[in-house]
Parts: structure tokens; C-alpha cells; sequence
């Protein structure tokens, strides 16, 4: 990459081509997520080997329909190719198409053939077709297109050293013109147009300059006067926009719809039976929403069932070596700072991955089944009633594991005000940070019985919670549905993809991607909030810490306290001498009708930062920091009496004023700064923010002050 | 923005019963028209209505071997002949 320039390749293609498939097979873990330059839609490259010391860089772009988009996400595409100072402007492209479904998917070839972009056309799911009886003649498709044509299978992975063959072709053939015949001739007007845009803005084909007449208003590499230069022509020729589109489309179609049927030999055998007779079921009236909620609850049951044994493994571990660590490590500063900052952030951070990684397992095999798609279908009418989109099923699940990657799902929803709306509403769901939380002190609201000879209580109280939460969600969304105002037309038009056999890889490459992803990004958020607790709770104003350890000292040898509860009685009073100590005093009036103390205010200062951060603190607040787990601090906080009335601190009220609280406040920094991203302003994100944390208050309020 | 300008002796394939195959004429509505044809239905296509939608207010309709998910109003703007 030193000594040449870097080659770019664009993987471009319809929604369902199976374009992931490919991009996994040719780049594996060699992959990494950012962002097209000035928007927030995920870009993920890799570096690919086209031979032996030539390296090219592979940007997967999100899946678009044309080049007349209807989303942000479809937006890059052209605001990319149109683009030739773009940093990611392909130096070539391969555009996949779903070869059992060729008719439907040439359209934004045919559409990126004369923006003069070298290209290889790679017809995707080649073994389905084999498998279907279904014949190709690439060699009439590549004369039509004049583009090289592969055949190959995301999916078992057969084509791609082809695929290679054609990209180093390409590569060697790098400023050796471009070879496609025009697929559109520009009619007499558009022609015209076209020449006087060139005029002002040179670009390299009269499409091009069709497209920046078409798109001119959003395009974003245009300046102000570019801008009003272009509108001015395009007023000036009474250029009809819509009119232009649907002619060039249809010209698309009619030239290369008669070439595609003589290339393709259908078998007799109507194909998609298999999917035709699942969508019977799974889309059906009654059956298809029972079968949802049946596949959420196995979800859920799973993520319970399955992730609790890692968890435990890494909560013992990190555990086991706290303890090791604080004897062989000498006393003082550097030993507490390791075995309470550090180890207590990185356990904090870890022990979320098997649920995320369960979670995302699931939906993600879900969405390569093609599941997804029909869910949306299934709940549109009914999430249109909250002012949400059939799209924002995806997004509430998903934020049954995390709030981050679910508002960052929305870029799916096209309509701005269904999308903003499902960002504000999606932190409701009970994300899996609350889970630690919940399990700390469920117990202290609902004995563990069994009801019902199957049903654990605290299992059905948990259940309880997140429905409180999905039902907040969307009443909210009710409320905002006539908060909001907005002129955009919000549409459904939602293509349904051929059920496949999910591809594992694909599967197991986004659960690695969300893991990294929640490591890294919420990670950091967590480390720095452990280590600024450590700091908070070990030192204090002055020399009150030392007065107070002084003081616990003498009363333990009063009162002939043993060992473990002389250091249990010396770590409470240092804490409570502590900066953190002293936070928690100061808020302590504002939370006392909650029924909180100051110990419960410090843990909803530090776990602002992230929900799960309250147990840390409680463990930390309660000396028994080295022992992370929710049980022991859970044991720990039942011990707990109040101080005046010498009855347990954790009564029902308090523990259900405190569930209450964490089901509805917005507990979450990077949630928040995910909104500002997404919205581009702080005003929504902060919003929020009160909204939620008010109500949170007032709930809180009410259940204390009722069950007290 | 008006919805579709269709006269009253317009068909759309709103009112195609489920299990009946009709076909594109036209559509009644510009922006859908520019998404519909950028997803492949055409004047021309073979629409088939396979189901309505489970709370009702949509239909999933199968154009030539497209699978799509229509709102009602959404089929509304696709006149039929």
C-alpha cells in the first residue's frame, strides 16, 4: 500500500442479493466498521489479495434498489458514485445480483454501466440455481453489459477465485477506459440538460450529469452555488424529476429484460414452493404472530437459560483472580487500584458478552432466514398505531440486548418522524446492562416459588418488568405520534426474501462484530466510570478517610468485633468518608421519598454511565469488592438494615421503588450519545434524557410512597 | 401530498381479493411509482394478492417472482387493468 496508490472496490447490490455473504467470504475477520465520510451509515471494508502482492480494499455499501434512493442508507450509494473526490470512490465495483431473481436485480447495474465505473457483475447463489435446474449464459450477459461476469456462491463459497480473476483484471486494465456500451440513451431533452450541467459542473458521462439534475437538493459533495447553478438549468428545461425516472427505468428494463430471458433457461418446476408454503404459516393471520411471540420467548428463555453458565464462569474468574492478585500483589494503592478498578471494570464489561453474543446469535440467524422481513410485515399496522413502522419490530428486539445497536438498526426506516420515534422510545425496552440490576433485586420484591408447578416467581416478575417496558415504549411512541409533525410520506413496501438456510459464518461474523463492538465502545465508557468510582470511593476531603478508619478501629475493639467484621465496619466507614460518600449525602434528600438512602444515590450517579455499573458500586459501597457476583452482593445487600428503624434497608418498597426506577430512567451515556448521532442534534438525546428519567422519578415516587 | 388521482372507474389492486392475480397498468401515485419500479414492478407485471396482513391495513403480494409487503394505501396506488 506504500509505494501505489490504494485500489478501492465497491461491493454494491440489491437488499437480499446475499452482497454479506460475499464480503465475508472474501474478507473474513480481515474486516472493520466506520462510517461513510459525513454520515452515520455503517461502512465495512476489508483488505482482500487480488495476487500475490497486489492488496485492494473492499467497502461493502449498503443495499440499494437504484440509484434513486428512498432511504440514507440507499443515498450512499449515489452520492458516492457521483462523487469522484469521495474518499471511498470506487476504483472498481462488483455488483451482486441474486442470479434466481436476475430480472429484479439488474436495474442499478444497468444504472452504474454508464456512470463509466469499471464493474464485474458477480451472479450470487449459484448452487441454488444448480440445485433449481436453472442455466446461465453469463457470456450473453457479459456481452450486453460489457463487464466481465462471474457465477458464484456466497453461500458455499464456489466462484470466488473467479471473482479474484476478474478484479485483477480489472486492476491491470486501472485508467484503461471504460468499456460498457450505454445502457440508457438520454432522450433529446434529458440530452440537452445533460450538456448544460456539463458546462458548469464537468462530469465524466451525460448520466452523471442526469443524476445531479435529478439529486441536486441533497446531494451533499455540491456547494451553494453549484446548487442554485444546477436548480436554475433544471427550472430553466422544466425538467420533471419523477417523469425522468420512470422513463429511464422502463427504457432500463425493456434492453436488457429480452437479453436476460435468453441468457436464463428457467426449469418447468415453479421455484420458491418451499418458501410459498412457510410464509402459509408464518405470515398467516392467527398462526404467523403466535409463532413471533413463541420464537421472542424461546429467545429470551435461551439468553436466561444459556448465558448464565459463562457469566458465572467469568464472574468467578475475574473473582478468583482479585483475590489472588490482592496477596501477591503488595498493599497499598497499586494493589487496590488492580484489583478494584481495573479487574472490577474488565469483569463488568465481560460478563455482558454471553448475552449479547447469545442475542445477537439468534436474531441475526433469524434475519439470514429471511425471518425478519415477514416480522416487519406481520406488526406494521400495529406499530403504525404507536407512531412506529413495521421496520421497528427489528430495533425493539434488538434493544432487548443493547439500546446502541438498536437505535443504530433504525437507518432502515426511511420516514424520519417513525424513525426518530422508534430512537426515543427503544431505550424503554429492558436492555440486557438492566439484567444484573433486575437480578440483584427481584429477590428482595418476590420469593423464589414455583407457581403453577412450572413458573419460577422471580422468572414471572422478571417477564413483568420487560413488559412494562415494551408497554411504556409505545404508549410513549402514542404520545409522540401526535407530538410530532412532519410532511414526509411514510410507506412500508417491503420486499420479502426467498427463505434460505442461514449461512453460519455470516452469523457468527456479526455476533464477533457486536461483541467487539459493545467491548470497545461501551467498554471504554464502563473502565473509565470504574476507575473514577475507585477514585471517588478511596479518597475523600482532607483527612476525614484516616479520621474515620481511626474511629472504626477503636469501636470494632469496643464492641471485640472479629477480624472479618473489623474490616468489614473499617471499608463501610472509609466509603462513607469518601468523596462518593459525600455525593450520595448531598443528594440523599431529593431520593429520600423514593425511599434511597445515600448509598443507593451514589450507585445512580455511577451507573449513569451504564445500568450495570450499580452492582459494581454496591459492591464496592459495601466492601465486598472483590467479589463481583450478583448473589453475593445480593446476600450482602439483605443484611442491610435501616439505621433508624433497624428494619431491613431493602424492604419491598424500596427494592420495587428502585426495579422501578432502572425499568424507566435513562441510566446510559452512550445511549445518549448514540441518539445525538443518530438525531445530528442534542436536543432530542437530552429530551429524552428528562423524559425518562422524570419518569422514572415519579414512579418511583408512587410505589414508595404506596406500598411504605 | 394527494394520494392517488384516480377516477372512480379505476381498478387498483386494493380491492383484489386474496388468491387473484390482476395486472399492472399504470400507478396512480409518483414517488411510490419511482420505488415500486425500482424494486421491479412494472406496468405489466403479474400481481398476485397471497394474504392480508395479520392486524390488517396491508396485503403480501407476490409480482411475477417478487415477494413484497404493501401497506393497504400503498396498493391503492396501483392501478390495475
Amino acid at each position: 500500500m506504500a509505494d501505489r496508490a490504494p485500489f478501492n472496490i465497491a461491493l454494491v447490490g440489491n437488499p437480499n442479493c446475499g452482497k454479506s455473504s460475499i464480503f465475508n467470504q472474501l474478507t473474513g475477520l480481515r474486516q472493520k466498521t466506520g462510517n461513510f465520510p459525513g454520515v452515520t451509515v455503517d461502512k465495512k471494508e476489508g483488505r482482500i489479495a487480488l495476487a500475490a502482492g497486489i492488496e485492494a480494499t473492499l467497502i461493502d455499501f449498503p443495499g440499494a434498489y437504484s440509484l434513486y434512493p428512498n432511504s440514507q442508507d440507499e443515498r450512499i450509494v449515489v452520492q458516492t458514485f457521483a462523487d469522484p473526490n469521495n474518499p471511498v470512490y470506487p476504483d472498481a465495483a462488483v455488483y451482486v445480483a441474486d442470479v434466481t431473481r436476475l430480472e429484479k436485480h439488474l436495474l442499478l447495474f444497468s444504472q452504474l454501466c454508464d456512470l463509466e465505473i469499471p464493474l464485474v457483475l458477480a451472479l450470487n447463489m449459484a448452487d441454488v440455481a444448480e440445485r433449481e435446474g436453472l442455466k446461465i449464459d453469463t457470456a450473453v450477459l457479459s456481452k450486453l453489459f460489457g463487464a466481465p461476469v462471474v457465477l458464484l456462491s456466497g453461500r458455499s463459497g464456489q466462484g470466488m477465485t473467479g471473482l479474484q480473476e476478474a478484479l485483477l483484471g480489472l486492476y491491470e486494465k486501472k485508467n484503461g477506459g471504460h468499456t460498457s456500451p450505454l445502457q440508457y440513451k438520454l432522450s433529446a431533452d434529458e440530452q440537452k440538460l445533460a450538456t448544460s450541467i456539463k458546462a458548469i459542473f464537468p462530469v465524466a458521462s451525460d448520466y452523471h450529469a442526469i443524476l445531479l439534475a435529478h439529486h441536486y437538493s441533497w446531494l451533499p459533495f455540491l456547494n451553494a452555488s453549484q446548487r442554485t447553478d444546477i436548480e436554475a438549468i433544471v427550472q430553466a428545461r422544466g425538467f420533471e424529476s419523477l417523469r425522468s425516472q420512470v422513463e429511464e427505468t422502463l427504457a432500463r428494463y425493456e434492453r436488457f429484460s429480452p437479453i436476460v430471458a435468453q441468457a436464463l433457461q428457467r426449469p418447468t418446476a415453479e421455484s420458491g414452493r418451499l418458501t410459498a408454503a412457510m410464509d402459509k404459516v408464518l405470515t398467516h393471520r392467527i398462526a404467523g404472530p403466535v409463532i413471533f411471540f413463541f420464537l421472542m420467548g424461546l429467545i429470551f428463555q435461551s439468553i436466561f437459560a444459556w448465558a448464565t453458565y459463562p457469566m458465572d464462569w467469568i464472574e468467578q474468574g475475574f473473582g478468583g483472580l482479585g483475590a489472588w492478585l490482592g496477596t501477591v500483589l503488595p498493599e497499598g494503592w497499586i494493589n487496590s487500584i488492580i484489583t478494584e478498578g481495573v479487574l472490577a471494570g474488565l469483569g463488568g464489561i465481560l460478563v455482558f458478552v454471553p448475552q449479547i453474543a447469545i442475542l445477537f446469535f439468534l436474531i441475526s440467524l433469524l434475519e439470514e432466514l429471511g425471518y425478519m422481513a415477514r416480522a416487519a410485515f406481520i406488526f406494521d399496522r400495529l406499530m403504525r398505531v404507536f407512531g412506529l413502522n413495521g421496520r421497528s419490530i427489528v430495533a425493539l428486539i434488538s434493544g432487548g440486548a443493547c439500546a446502541i445497536p438498536a437505535i443504530m438498526s433504525t437507518r432502515t426506516i426511511s420516514n424520519w418522524k417513525e424513525r426518530l420515534i422508534t430512537i426515543l422510545v427503544t431505550p424503554f425496552i429492558s436492555c440486557s446492562a438492566r439484567i444484573p440490576v433486575y437480578t440483584v433485586l427481584i429477590g428482595f420484591v418476590v420469593p423464589a416459588k414455583t407457581v403453577g408447578g412450572f413458573f419460577n416467581l422471580q422468572g414471572l416478575a422478571f417477564m413483568g418488568l420487560y413488559l412494562l417496558g415494551i408497554l411504556t415504549a409505545l404508549l410513549s411512541g402514542l404520545v409522540l405520534k401526535w407530538i410530532l409533525r412532519t410532511e414526509e410520506r411514510s410507506f412500508l413496501m417491503l420486499e420479502l426474501p426467498q427463505y434460505r438456510t442461514p449461512v453460519l459464518r455470516n452469523v457468527a461474523l456479526t455476533v464477533w462484530e457486536k461483541v467487539r463492538t459493545f467491548i470497545v465502545e461501551a467498554g471504554k465508557v464502563i473502565m473509565i466510570i470504574s476507575l473514577v468510582l475507585w477514585v471517588l470511593s478511596s479518597y475523600g476531603p482532607g483527612r476525614k478517610i484516616e479520621a474515620a478508619e481511626q474511629e472504626a478501629v477503636a469501636l470494632a475493639e469496643s464492641l471485640q468485633l472479629d477480624e472479618v467484621a473489623t474490616d468489614d465496619l473499617i471499608a463501610a466507614r472509609r466509603i462513607e468518608a469518601s468523596w462518593a460518600g459525600h455525593i450520595g449525602k448531598a443528594i440523599e434528600p431529593a431520593i429520600r421519598p423514593l425511599g434511597f438512602d445515600w448509598k443507593i444515590g451514589i450507585a445512580l450517579i455511577t451507573s449513569f454511565a451504564a445500568r450495570e455499573v450499580f452492582v459494581g458500586t454496591m459492591a464496592t459501597i459495601y466492601s465486598i469488592g472483590s467479589s463481583q457476583d450478583e448473589y453475593s452482593i445480593r446476600d450482602r445487600m439483605a443484611q442491610e438494615r435501616n439505621p433508624v428503624t433497624g428494619l431491613p434497608m431493602y424492604s419491598l418498597a424500596t427494592s420495587l421503588s428502585l426495579l422501578l426506577f432502572y425499568v424507566f430512567a435513562m441510566q446510559c451515556m452512550s445511549t445518549i450519545a448514540v441518539v445525538r448521532r443518530e438525531t445530528k442534534s442534542w436536543k432530542w438525546p437530552l429530551l429524552q434524557f428528562f423524559f425518562m428519567t422524570g419518569l422514572a422519578y415519579l414512579a418511583s415516587l408512587a410505589a414508595y410512597q404506596i406500598f411504605s | 401530498m394527494a394520494a392517488a388521482t384516480s377516477s372512480p372507474i379505476l381498478k387498483t389492486l386494493s380491492g383484489v381479493p386474496r388468491g387473484n392475480t390482476a395486472v399492472v397498468s399504470h400507478f396512480g401515485d409518483q414517488t411510490l411509482a419511482g420505488r415500486l419500479i425500482s424494486m421491479g414492478v412494472l406496468p405489466g407485471s403479474l400481481v398476485m394478492v397471497m394474504r392480508s396482513a395479520p392486524f390488517g391495513g396491508g396485503m403480501y403480494v407476490k409480482a411475477d417472482n417478487l415477494l413484497l409487503a404493501l401497506r393497504s394505501e400503498e396498493a391503492g396506488t396501483i392501478i390495475i387493468r
